[in-house]
């Protein structure tokens, strides 16, 4: 269970992006609990700040801390670069568990419920490399799955899924957040509108805005409110 | 055309000597392999996963050193191994032991260089798994191994082509001894000059056909690559 000890935050962000600076003195303090969504124009640094939390980069001089009770949760994470590995699906989603050691019959378990629970049983054997766009972000994000995770990273996880596969994560999302803390990019505002409980919006790698999607929604930021219009690109 | 059906003739015959020679030439050509390939492949997986201060200078001599002349290789250790070179106390002059030396310096270059460039490729591709899901470093050389395990066996058969192939270092530090050294590319060249043409078509032949062997390995490789490799 998430409790008053877990921290989802980001503090004292200063970042380069081709010699010049792109974050400076950022700090996130998301909310410890439910889906926080971060929102923004291309280039506002979204995906970097998920990068950033996961750990893949690692900016000398600052806080980042994703914690829960105090510990450093299993964090699943889907990138916007989708690769996998020179196997099938099955395989695939089996990857991360076999890395950790766990028994064939687990590993086999956690997998076939995974696929199940999805609706994907029947692409099982199928080389994943060869599934269509949809398929792979699909796939992707099952596999961001596979390790139970406490904090799930999402960046973009339906930018490229029809509305079946969009609402079958949603669903999840939305019944996951109970006890897993979600954070993720999106470019959908309906979708942020949908799943919310908290949205972060940024502009130009600064944080314009944080709050909950109610107060967001009537938010008198000009940018937000440019944002909301569609005129902010 | 004599000296064909004379060839066939000797082959068909099952002849002993000619067996002890093809016996030899496999057995030394399949041990320097499997030692390259035990010292090649990690190192082409350390390579390729890591950086480290010198790494290219080092993949430079490597790529360089697949050029090297078999015959300078040869002429190498046998100054190294005969009786007054400084490893002349291990007297492996003339012994199948300094033959497998002398191919595995000649193919390992080759496994280390062109597998480098294979993992390379892989592990690039797979940095984002690998991060994501904070795969260690053995673990990551696993994956990058089996994942290229189609190409890389390409690029071991061609490795075995070269070692059977090769004549000018194994016919300086082998020899050329009767039932000790001799090979099949030593006696060819030996047999040649002596004028035994069938004797030397027979095991031309028999070169040949373990050639045209191993391409067609490679080449069934590649088809099933396409096959299974999930690719």
């Amino acid at each position: 269970m998430i409790d008053n000890r877990t921290r989802m935050l980001i503090k004292n962000l200063n970042y380069k992006v081709n010699q010049e600076t792109f974050f400076e003195n950022l700090s996130i303090n998301f909310l410890p609990h439910g889906i926080s969504v971060i929102l923004g124009p291309n280039g506002a640094g979204k995906s970097l700040i998920t990068k950033i939390l996961k750990g893949i980069i690692k900016p000398e001089g600052i806080e980042v801390s994703v914690t829960i009770n105090n510990m450093k949760p299993e964090i699943g994470y889907l990138s916007q670069n989708i690769v996998f590995l020179r196997r099938n699906v099955f395989n695939n989603l089996a990857y991360p568990m076999q890395i950790r050691g766990l028994s064939k019959k687990i590993i086999s378990e956690r997998v076939n419920f995974l696929l199940n629970h999805f609706d994907f049983t029947k692409s099982k054997d199928i080389s994943a490399r060869n599934l269509s766009k949809g398929n792979k972000q699909y796939l992707s994000f099952i596999r961001a799955l596979v390790n139970d995770p406490k904090v799930l990273i999402l960046d973009e996880p339906t930018s490229n899924l029809d509305m079946n596969y969009t609402k079958k994560i949603e669903t999840y999302l939305l019944t996951k957040k109970k006890n897993t803390k979600i954070i993720m990019v999106t470019h959908d505002l309906f979708q942020a509108k949908r799943l919310a409980d908290e949205i972060v919006f940024m502009n130009n790698g600064k944080l314009v805005e944080i709050s909950k999607t109610k107060s967001f929604l009537k938010s008198s930021n000009k940018l937000v409110k440019k944002f909301l219009n569609g005129s902010l690109f | 055309m004599g000296i064909f059906a004379d060839s066939f003739k000797l082959i068909l015959s099952l002849d002993t000597d000619l067996f002890e020679i093809i016996w030899l030439s496999l057995k030394v050509s399949m041990t320097a392999l499997g030692i390259s390939c035990a010292l090649g492949l990690p190192i082409a997986g350390i390579f390729s996963s890591t950086n480290f201060y010198g790494k290219k200078t080092i993949l430079m001599f490597f790529n360089a050193m697949m050029a090297l002349p078999p015959v300078f290789v040869g002429l190498i250790l046998y100054i190294i191994f005969s009786q007054t070179g400084p490893m002349g106390f291990l007297n492996i002059l003339y012994t199948p032991t300094i033959m497998v030396i002398a191919q595995i310096i000649i193919i390992i270059p080759i496994i280390i260089s062109v597998s480098v460039e294979i993992l390379e490729h892989i592990f690039q591709e797979y940095k984002d798994i690998f991060e994501t899901f904070e795969v260690d470093l053995i673990h990551r050389i696993k994956t990058t191994v089996y994942d290229a395990r189609i190409p890389l066996i390409t690029c071991i058969l061609t490795g075995l082509g070269r070692a059977l192939s090769e004549v000018g270092a194994i016919i300086i530090v082998g020899g050329n001894i009767i039932h000790h050294t001799r090979v099949m590319t030593t006696t060819i060249a030996l047999e040649t000059s002596k004028g035994n043409l069938s004797m030397a078509m027979s095991l031309g032949i028999v070169l040949i056909f373990i050639s045209i062997s191993i391409n067609f390995m490679v080449m069934m490789m590649k088809i099933i690559a396409k096959k299974y490799s999930y690719d």
